[in-house]
């Protein structure tokens, strides 16, 4: 079949849906009377929730950090400081979410609008690697001068191993939390249900869109 | 309250233009269910696009962009849209042909080998079939023109391929 046989073929059928469909004009002025929704609501929403969730905590977290400034709550301010610091980062993404949201435009060219949509799926997982980053916080928030003077030589031994494993863990997922690494094990237990789902293939056809475009 | 003017504006154009939308939904969907959720979705994403519309801007730019965009999400979502308020008659009504003649098969055939292709280049094939003009398709999708050129070449190369396979 050739070029001509191919678009003949689609005016043979432009001419079949011009002589067959009709609009039908009750359904349509409805359609014109609904009320702005858009596609893009329950990505807007989870953002919403994240900020809303991630104040909540960094609220509560601010309280009892301010009330622990002594010489003995010290590893509890600084902990719960960092862990504040992190969730701010966090929140800093999310609005920047927001923002992207706003400026997906169906009327934009295909590939900017797809493009737009798809980094915006896909940068979800920035935030992740950068909460991954507070865990070792958790780690050591409960500690005091008084108990680390208390505390033998297993016991030093003991607190070294479990913090040292924990910044060991998250700097690793930080680095590693990458979508060239999606493909592995690791990886597709941490990321797995449907709503990472959508996020690694919203990076799959960012990639599809950088090869349409490189020809 | 939009003014009656601007209202009857878009029916006229949609009346217009009904064609490409359906065309468009078609080859996003093999689903009929979804299809009727996806001809709504991108009349109304016209409908609210249509108020800000730039008359400097070509038309069929305007809505090919609309549809294609509105189509691709659509697809990779891989589900129907949960819409505020539903229109479950069809917006778009397609009269079966009483005496299909034998281009049926053939339009058949092509509409599905379209919808085996990559969602970028099946938005390419429309465009071409629709006779646009590699300028104008460039625009539509955000690709240069000799990008356009050549992608069309290979996607043309496949479908072909895919004819050839049929009939032998």
């Amino acid at each position: 079949m050739d070029d001509m046989e191919l678009k003949n073929l689609w005016q043979a059928y432009d001419q079949k849906l011009e002589k067959s469909l009709s609009l039908n004009l009750h359904i349509m002025q409805e359609l014109q009377k609904q009320k702005a929704s858009s596609a893009l609501r329950p990505l807007r929403a989870y953002n919403l929730l994240m900020i809303g969730l991630g104040i909540i905590w960094i609220s509560i977290l601010s309280f009892f950090v301010s009330h622990a400034f002594t010489y003995q709550g010290i590893f509890f301010a600084l902990s719960g400081g960092a862990i504040i610091l992190f969730n701010v980062f966090a929140i800093i993404i999310y609005i920047y979410h927001i923002v992207l949201i706003q400026q997906v435009d169906n009327s934009d060219t295909v590939i900017g609008a797809q493009k737009k949509l798809a980094s915006l799926q896909a940068s979800s997982i920035k935030a992740v690697r950068i909460l991954f980053l507070q865990t070792p916080f958790y780690g050591t928030f409960f500690y005091s001068p008084a108990m680390l003077a208390s505390t033998g030589v297993i016991g030093w031994l003991v607190i070294i191993s479990i913090t040292g494993l924990l910044v060991g863990i998250s700097i690793w997922l930080y680095r590693n939390i990458d979508y060239k690494n999606m493909h592995k094990k690791w990886f597709k237990h941490l990321f797995s249900g449907w709503e990472w789902n959508g996020v690694i293939k919203a990076r799959a056809f960012l990639d599809e869109i950088a090869e349409f475009e490189r020809m | 309250m939009v003014p009656q003017q601007t209202a009857d504006g878009f029916l006229r154009i949609i009346t217009e233009n009904k064609g490409l939308i359906y065309k468009v939904a078609h080859l996003y969907c093999s689903n009929d269910e979804d299809r009727k959720d996806l001809c709504q979705e991108i009349i109304y994403q016209l409908w609210r696009s249509f108020q800000r519309y730039d008359e400097q801007y070509k038309l069929s730019t305007w809505m090919y962009k609309i549809a294609l965009n509105v189509a691709i999400s659509f697809y990779r979502k891989g589900q129907r849209h949960a819409r505020a308020q539903p229109l479950t008659p069809d917006l778009l009504q397609l009269v079966p042909d009483k005496e299909p003649d034998g281009t049926e098969q053939q339009i058949r055939l092509l509409r599905q080998y379209i919808n085996t292709l990559h969602e970028l280049d099946r938005a390419l094939m429309i465009l071409y079939l629709e006779e646009k003009s590699h300028k104008e398709i460039a625009d539509i999708l955000g690709l240069t023109t000799t990008n356009v050129a050549t992608r069309i070449g290979r996607v043309k190369e496949k479908l072909k391929q895919k004819f050839a396979n049929t009939n032998n």
